[in-house]
């Protein structure tokens, strides 16, 4: 189920909303919303709502034998056997075939099966929810929740559970403990209005762009230098508008049922270096990298030599986390790479004027989303060389494509992100929403469209 | 909860006003509405009107079937080689199941055809096994294909009815609206639409056709414009879906056992939309297929078959264009005098 889509606007919506604040205690809550969360995620294949239950109950009771052990090694025996699970059922449903494939590739000889696997929707997100809660009780960041259903709501929130973001349990644990509050009205008004500003960002702006940007890809091959460009720039918008799109959503969402969800976007095309990027771009998950990944690494406390190539492992697992194809490995290599760079030239490139070094971030994040949205190395390879005016081509941009990616430009580097806004919550205002919704819905309907992020 | 409730209320209320804003312009003939002039053409619902008036006037003895690219095929034209009185039923991306339905609901009003043509396009047996909106939308259609003889069902009139609402709140409808009242203003100010259809069924594109009176038309252009649209129709098809098989199939048994001559003709592409597509996409391996599958029915069914995928085969002229998949009336008139004669080499090799 997709939040732009009809039944989840007419029928899941109103009735969970309806349900869970006719509910008054916080177990009918917490039960509401995981037989919830279950539905909406069985919608696409219920098969899967077994491997999310799976998931859920080991981290759920890892995380009390880890609370109830005294020694630390079986603490960390605990965690480590718990994530061990979590990330084989990644590796095997998401990996598997790639590096089958990869390894025939490297030694023919060797020719593992390929096998018939369905990716389970959203298991890369709610895979690193669960290992975010080991990791939090492990080290005494969080006490494990003894209520089942209390983990659960958590880790099948449906607003959060198959593209983000990224919540920890630390940062919702309180509003989860206080669910049985009484609805708020300026919590209402800020839903509403996230949700509207997302469903307008997905499917007024990103969907448009979709519209043009989908045939002009399917020919990447004939594009001109000038054609190549905006195509790469309609991605880069197509992109941000879809995700910070769901992640509105996912935070409005998230309001009116009295949760607050983390901000995932801080106007990223505005970055002045590749750092100041990760800082704001999906910043769930960079912050997941970061203090999951990079700090257990020794993050920048060990000498140059090694916080770059702590950069560089965090870079390509984060690039693999978003898909098997080597197009996401060099992605993350390629931001990798940067990372070290924009780390040795800091002193030199701080100098230069603010526009150019943002200008300069843009132009590097673009190339890198030609990687990110190339099927193939060799589609990413072929379009880069067009951006750079290597071969010709005759396929142009259509007008409409040129004229949205101009509007784009203008928009995210001046219009407000949308934490930003400040959301009228007085009942006057919401006329004003209610017409944002019903224009924004002119545009959803009909269309069959999902998010970006769901692939992941 | 004022807010919400009073969020909720002005939705309630827009939507209202909206629906019956809608329902007054109605600029796609779903109401009734006479008021305001219709701006687009849902064939399928259109041809259904005409096919009513056609059958009050006299018998129709023969029914041609297709997507758009038989849409020239003119009744008229037939009718001396063939002696019956046609209609051109031919639907925009009709696939087997079109058939199905579109034959049974003729049969149901008043046809009883010595003749059924079927302009078979190779895509309308993709295994997408996808129904064309239009078609799942039209209630009286996708009764037929239950086969319920009563016709279709009071749930299926309401969920028709629902989602002729639904339907409105979309951009594309308001565009439609703006347009429509745009055309009531200025009547003069508008140029004739693209396309409309004659009694008997048959389409003019009328647009086009004056842009070929003054000599404005790039038939380059246009079959361009095409190309990538061709190409999406056959993404994703990998084999001749049984389904469409089994319906194509049903058709020709349920026409033989009304004691109809059936006579399927493969569609025609211009040659460069057949080179663009055979590049990109398997069209040229279901082509061969749906040849031999051609083959394969005649022999079963003893009915008559035509291989016109490429213009050589019926005399065809590669000038006599709209696009890359619309052949003119010169060309229609070639495949017709064709279609009078025995089986032209489909299924063959």
């Amino acid at each position: 189920m997709v939040f732009n889509s009809n039944v989840f606007l007419f029928a899941f919506l109103p009735v969970v909303f309806a349900s869970f604040w006719l509910s008054r205690t916080k177990q009918q809550r917490y039960l509401l919303l995981t037989v919830a969360g279950y539905v909406f995620y069985g919608y696409w294949d219920w098969r899967f709502c077994f491997l999310l239950l799976f998931s859920s109950l080991v981290s759920f009771l890892a995380a009390l034998l880890i609370q109830r052990s005294t020694r630390p090694a079986s603490r960390r025996t605990w965690m480590t056997l718990s994530i061990a699970v979590d990330l084989a059922l990644l590796g095997f449903f998401k990996y598997y075939n790639f590096f089958a494939s990869s390894l025939h590739t490297v030694i023919p000889s060797v020719a593992p099966p390929l096998l018939d696997i369905v990716l389970p929707i959203g298991i890369s997100f709610y895979t690193f929810h669960t290992i975010s809660y080991i990791v939090d009780v492990t080290t005494g960041r969080i006490t494990a929740t003894s209520n089942l259903f209390e983990y659960l709501t958590y880790v099948s929130l449906f607003s959060q559970l198959v593209a983000g973001p990224i919540v920890r349990f630390r940062e919702i644990e309180d509003d989860l403990e206080h669910i049985d509050a009484r609805p708020r009205e300026d919590f209402m008004a800020r839903g509403l209005g996230f949700f509207v500003v997302g469903l307008i960002k997905k499917a007024v702006i990103a969907d448009s762009i979709a519209t043009y940007l989908d045939p002009l890809l399917a020919s990447y091959g004939t594009l001109t230098t000038a054609g190549a460009w905006i195509a790469a720039l309609g991605y880069t918008f197509q992109l941000y508008y879809d995700f910070s799109g769901y992640s509105d959503m996912a935070v409005g969402l998230g309001y009116l049922f009295g949760l607050h969800i983390p901000k995932n976007f801080d106007a990223p095309y505005r970055a002045l270096n590749l750092r100041d990027f990760w800082r704001r771009w999906h910043i769930s998950l960079s912050s997941w990298l970061r203090d999951y990944l990079y700090i257990p690494l020794g993050g920048s406390r060990l000498g140059a030599a090694r916080t770059n190539v702590n950069l560089m492992v965090t870079m390509l697992l984060g690039g693999l986390w978003h898909g098997a194809n080597w197009t996401f490995i060099v992605w993350g290599a390629y931001h990798g790479v940067l990372l070290i760079v924009d780390r040795a030239l800091d002193p030199t490139l701080a100098k230069l004027p603010g526009l150019l070094r943002r200008l300069i971030t843009f132009v590097l994040v673009v190339f890198s989303w030609v990687l990110f949205r190339s099927t193939s190395l060799d589609m990413a390879g072929h379009w880069a060389a067009r951006m750079l005016g290597i071969g010709t081509g005759s396929q142009s941009a259509p007008t409409a494509l040129v004229v949205l990616v101009a509007m784009c430009f203008i928009a995210v580097n001046i219009v407000p992100e949308t934490w930003d806004i400040r959301f009228g919550t007085r009942y006057r205002w919401a006329p004003i929403y209610a017409i944002g919704l019903f224009l924004a819905y002119l545009f959803v309907n009909g269309r069959n469209s999902v998010f970006l992020y769901y692939q992941f | 909860m004022r807010f919400l409730s009073r969020f909720l209320l002005t939705l309630g209320a827009l939507s209202l006003l909206f629906v019956g804003a809608a329902q007054f312009v109605d600029p796609r003939g779903d109401f009734g509405g006479r008021t305001f002039p219709r701006v687009t053409l849902d064939s399928r619902m259109e041809k259904m009107r005409l096919f009513e008036a056609y059958a009050a006037a006299g018998n129709i003895g023969g029914l041609i079937l297709g997507s758009s690219r038989s849409m020239k095929i003119d009744p008229k034209e037939l009718e001396p080689w063939l002696g019956a009185r046609f209609f051109n039923f031919s639907v925009d991306s009709a696939r087997a199941e079109d058939y199905l339905a579109i034959y049974r609901w003729a049969r149901r009003h008043g046809g009883h055809f010595r003749y059924l043509i079927i302009g078979l396009d190779v895509e309308a047996l993709h295994d997408d096994d996808v129904r064309d909106p239009r078609l799942q939308d039209n209630y009286n259609l996708v009764a037929e294909l239950r086969n319920d003889p009563r016709g279709p069902r009071v749930p299926d009139k309401a969920v028709e009815t629902l989602r002729q609402y639904r339907g409105v709140f979309t951009a594309t409808y308001v565009a439609d609206m703006a347009r429509s009242v745009d055309r009531y203003l200025r009547p003069t100010a508008h140029a004739a639409p693209a396309t409309d259809f004659a009694a008997d069924g048959l389409v003019h594109y009328r647009r086009l056709e004056q842009e070929r009176a003054a000599k404005a038309f790039d038939l380059e252009r246009q079959i361009l414009d095409s190309l990538p649209e061709y190409a999406n129709r056959f993404r994703g098809m990998q084999d001749l879906s049984p389904t469409r098989r089994a319906s194509l199939e049903q058709v020709i048994r349920e026409a033989r056992a009304d004691g109809t001559t059936v006579k399927v003709w493969l569609t025609t592409l211009h040659p460069l939309t057949v080179r663009y597509l055979d590049q990109r996409t398997s069209y040229a391996a279901m082509l061969s297929r749906t040849r031999t599958y051609l083959g394969a029915l005649r022999s079963l069914y003893g009915i008559d078959v035509y291989d016109y995928s490429e213009p050589q085969r019926f005399g065809g002229s590669l000038t006599a264009w709209y696009d890359g998949a619309h052949f003119d009336e010169v060309n229609a008139r070639l495949v017709v005098a064709g279609l009078a004669g025995p089986s032209h080499d489909a299924g063959r090799p």
